[in-house]
């Protein structure tokens, strides 16, 4: 808690609370980064599971690292608009469920990201991605749709 | 237009809309998974056609349209429902009513996209078989759908009237 008090205290925190269109525009690129991310990796994810058949498992690897770019606008706006209201988000349990189901996003999409890299054209090769490929991409889409559950609902608590 | 707001009003889904806790958090979350899936796919295939995705042939672009219209199906009945929840608000908000019109100009984007280079889209096996116009229109397309994202989001921060 007093860490939530000191970061609220910085000129990072007091540039966002106070500019009138600050705020606004890092939820703007906080969407758009959720976008990126969450969109490109449900479709590398649902791609692993067996659809979109015509689009080889190698040529997902672009779309992977481009889902980390949107990651990064998201972490990047994300604790800006946290600084801003630390003691409030803190105490917030969607927020915290959110931030733990980003956390784990974020490990099963580097875990399908290595994977995609050592082996997409061997599962080219045999027309599909094997089982522990597969459940990797159902845990990183149920917490991406649980990641979104929880940060909508933030402003509901 | 300010009948149809106030007959909207009267409307037994407005008030159901108005009334339950629940309705338009879910309805937010519904909206939030619809532009996710719509814009992934966009990057994706807007990339592409373009020339920035070199690990992916544009002919095996082929089931992604289906995704991105899924997810515009979402969002234009989650929106709707957001529309005749409180239309008061929305109708006079100048952030949706640009937001509105660039939907529109991504809509026929794409339909001239579809209807120009549909068929030919399974031949595109080289970026070099992929022809200036299409590229062009796959840029315009990710940069309408980007500012549709950013104007939305803005809705409730900009002014009315």
């Amino acid at each position: 808690m007093a860490m939530a008090v000191w970061l609220e205290g910085t000129p990072l925190a007091l540039w966002v609370s106070e500019s009138d269109f600050v705020y606004p525009l890092l939820l703007s690129l906080h969407i758009i980064g959720l976008a990126t991310f969450a969109g490109l990796l449900a479709i590398v994810d649902v791609r692993l599971l067996g659809g979109l058949v015509t689009m080889p498992y190698s040529g997902m690897r672009g779309p992977m690292r481009l889902a980390w770019f949107g990651l990064l606008i998201n972490a990047i706006s994300g604790i800006a608009l946290f600084a801003s209201q630390a003691t409030v988000f803190v105490e917030n349990t969607p927020f915290l469920i959110k931030i733990g189901m980003i956390i784990l996003s974020a490990i099963s999409a580097s875990v399908i990201h290595r994977h995609l890299n050592r082996d997409a054209t061997d599962w080219d090769h045999r027309g599909q991605a094997p089982r522990p490929a597969r459940a990797i991409a159902t845990v990183s889409l149920l917490a991406l749709a649980a990641a979104i559950i929880a940060g909508r609902l933030i402003a509901y608590y | 237009m300010q009948h149809l707001v106030e007959w909207l009003q009267q409307t037994a889904l407005n008030a159901w809309l108005l009334d339950s806790v629940w309705a338009w958090p879910a309805l937010e979350i519904v909206h939030f998974m619809g532009l996710s899936l719509l814009f992934g796919g966009l990057i994706i295939f807007d990339l592409c056609v373009a020339g920035y995705l070199p690990t992916l042939q544009a002919a095996a672009l082929r089931p992604l349209p289906r995704v991105m219209i899924a997810g515009f199906a979402v969002n234009f009945a989650s929106g709707s429902l957001f529309f005749i929840g409180d239309p008061g608000r929305y109708s006079i908000n100048i952030g949706f009513q640009l937001k509105m019109l660039l939907v529109i100009v991504a809509g026929m984007n794409a339909f001239w996209f579809l209807w120009r280079f549909g068929a030919a889209l399974p031949g595109w096996q080289t970026h070099a078989d992929v022809p200036r116009l299409a590229r062009v229109l796959a840029a315009i397309s990710l940069f309408t759908w980007l500012a549709v994202l950013l104007l939305g989001r803005l809705i409730p921060y900009v002014g009315t009237g």
